[in-house]
């Protein structure tokens, strides 16, 4: 995935669980939740004055959807998973191959 | 009870402040802050409540009981925690052990959780919602009627600079949808509301006009917290440019 002020597009669906997986449903929903999550990332990064959000980690009953920017924001990596990690660990995942 | 637990629960959310690397603390029932302990860089706890409201009640509109989000930033992390329609949002440094935090505010919200469910915000205040919308348009109004005459002496700040024609606000506009729509869906979209509603040339449309076209388009995303922040960036361009 890029973002680019102009939408976002599928160029590359990140890796781990869902490049493993290639279920569509799986993918599509990953590109939904990081196209929702980013818009109030953004929002909410310049109201705390945080700066350039970097990562997101969504979690519900059924389990844990993460995503991260790499390359400066050009790609998206991210996980969908069932199981619920505990929160360093899923960054560390994340952010391992940057 | 009600101050009382506003009391209550600032004390509270003072305490979680001493946990290592947690800089803020806000607790919220849907927008209304029940409790806000937050750094002075957070310009506004309220708009800030407001987009958290937003964010879990995107979730709940699709029947996803979201429990928990983070962000991680360049300078900190925003952890947000969300349970029976209570949410809490912890401001935090870059050396924090998230998870402890995670589960001490778990354990907060069970601790509290009866008193929680139980809070009930003040009641409303006399609105002032329409006058807020209502007051740019009334000093662009204000600026267009005192347009100059030929025989004025000429200023340097004109009317058509300092209010933004349709091509202005269409570009701001687009700037906003780009956030929930890809351009090309965006340009049709704007395309079509300009035809229902039959503009045929849109450079006539003066800036109420335009205003009120734009907001018709927004109103056309179907997201309700979506489009409520993107109504609110819109008026907030106009509102930068009518002043510039």
């Amino acid at each position: 995935m890029t973002r680019d002020g102009s939408g976002t597009q599928l160029i590359r669906v990140a890796k781990k669980e869902v490049h493993s997986t290639g279920d569509e449903l799986i993918q599509e929903r990953f590109v939904q939740e990081v196209g929702y999550a980013d818009y109030f990332a953004c929002l909410m990064g310049e109201m705390t004055g945080l700066g350039k959000a970097s990562l997101g980690v969504i979690e519900d009953e059924s389990g844990q959807g993460a995503f991260s920017f790499a390359q400066g924001g050009a790609v998206v990596n991210g996980i969908m998973t069932p199981r619920v990690r505990p929160l360093h660990k899923l960054l560390e995942e994340l952010t391992a191959d940057d | 009870m009600s101050v009382l637990n506003t009391i209550d629960f600032q004390a509270e959310a003072k305490g979680l402040c001493r946990l290592g690397g947690v800089r803020g603390v806000m607790l919220q029932k849907g927008p209304q802050i029940i409790a806000s302990h937050l750094p002075a860089e957070v310009a506004s706890s309220d708009a800030l409540a407001e987009q958290v409201a937003h964010l879990f009640d995107g979730y709940q509109q699709v029947e996803r009981s979201v429990k928990q989000v983070l962000f991680a930033y360049e300078k900190g992390c925003l952890l947000m925690l969300n349970e029976n329609g209570v949410q809490m949002t912890l401001l935090l440094g870059n050396s924090v052990d998230l998870d402890l935090v995670a589960v001490t505010a778990t354990l907060f919200f069970a601790e509290h959780a009866a008193a929680l469910r139980s809070f009930m915000p003040p009641p409303p205040q006399p609105p002032v919602e329409e006058g807020i919308i209502q007051a740019p348009v009334q000093a662009l109004s204000a600026i267009v009627t005192a347009r100059p005459t030929q025989s004025d002496t000429p200023v340097p700040v004109t009317v058509s600079e300092s209010v933004p024609p349709w091509k202005e606000v269409q570009h701001d506009l687009e700037s906003i949808l780009a956030k929930v729509l890809g351009g090309a869906q965006a340009r049709s979209l704007i395309t079509r509301v300009l035809k229902t509603v039959g503009v045929s040339d849109s450079n006539d449309l003066n800036l109420s006009e335009s205003r009120s076209i734009a907001l018709t388009i927004l109103a056309e995303v179907p997201h309700r917290g979506k489009r409520e922040s993107l109504i609110q960036e819109l008026e907030s361009l106009l509102s930068a440019r009518a002043k510039r």
